[in-house]
């Protein structure tokens, strides 16, 4: 999985993830979003149309994300995996209902 | 030609050996099935075995690690895989699912959602897992609802 991260104000970012977002690479996710919110970033769009695939550890990284940033006032907004498959989890586990999604560019 | 024989992967107890899991899948779903059926039925077992797999590594195993053995049989209806580890005992029918919005828990919800059939046992000392994908999209079902599979099915 690569990450690369944007921010376009001091306070709205844009993490892009592509590959496989699983219990191996979710940590590496939690800690961007980390460094993210601990710079003053409070609008984060994490951008999942390249993932190929997530599974619930991945998931647990975007959850805890989206938690710690309505805490403190903002949102964590998610652009679309482009595969069902990828998106599979969020539809079984109701995820799809809670986060806010966009359509890829 | 289609070969439908058991077919089986040993894999060491960690989070990364689990990526072999889809690429085996799909290779077992191309000869037993055809391409046709790789797609989805191989995604959608991908999934709940990645998951089950993932719990056994961190819940089961922990950092004494392990192996975990699994079992493909293709047939002509879908696939069924048996899981083999050699954690302690574990009843997925103590397990509730999540009823709010938290971070972790997902896992054994996912794996309902995903089979036709879940069923674990324990024989010799080892948790049996046996996972049943059909075909068709499977049916919803909750904790301590898991699906027998027949004695007798492989």
């Amino acid at each position: 999985m690569e990450i690369r991260s944007t921010s376009s104000t001091i306070t709205v970012g844009r993490v892009i993830v592509d590959g496989r977002l699983d219990a191996t690479s979710a940590p590496d996710l939690r800690r961007a979003l980390t460094d993210h919110v601990d710079r003053g970033i409070v609008d984060l769009v994490v951008d999942l149309a390249a993932v190929t695939f997530i599974d619930s550890a991945g998931l647990a990284a975007l959850v805890s994300g989206m938690k710690r940033l309505r805490q403190d006032g903002g949102d964590l907004r998610l652009v679309r995996p482009a595969t069902a498959d990828a998106f599979r989890v969020f539809e079984l586990t109701r995820f799809d209902r809670v986060f806010r999604f966009t359509e890829a560019n | 030609m289609r070969l439908r024989d058991p077919v089986e992967l040993v894999l060491p107890a960690t989070t990364l050996s689990t990526r072999i899991i889809g690429p085996w899948l799909k290779a077992v779903l191309e000869v037993g099935h055809g391409p046709e059926l790789a797609t989805d039925l191989g995604s959608r077992a991908e999934l709940a075995l990645v998951e089950l797999c993932n719990n056994v590594v961190v819940h089961g195993y922990g950092e004494e690690g392990g192996r975990i053995g699994l079992v493909a049989r293709v047939d002509d209806d879908g696939l069924t895989v048996t899981v083999v580890d050699s954690c302690p005992e574990f009843d997925p029918a103590t397990v509730a699912e999540p009823e709010q919005v938290q971070v972790h828990g997902y896992g054994l919800m996912i794996i309902r959602k995903l089979t036709d059939g879940f069923d674990v046992g324990r024989e010799d000392g080892r948790n049996r897992w046996r996972l049943r994908f059909t075909t068709s999209q499977p049916t919803q079902v909750g904790p301590g609802s898991e699906k027998r599979i027949a004695h007798g099915d492989p």
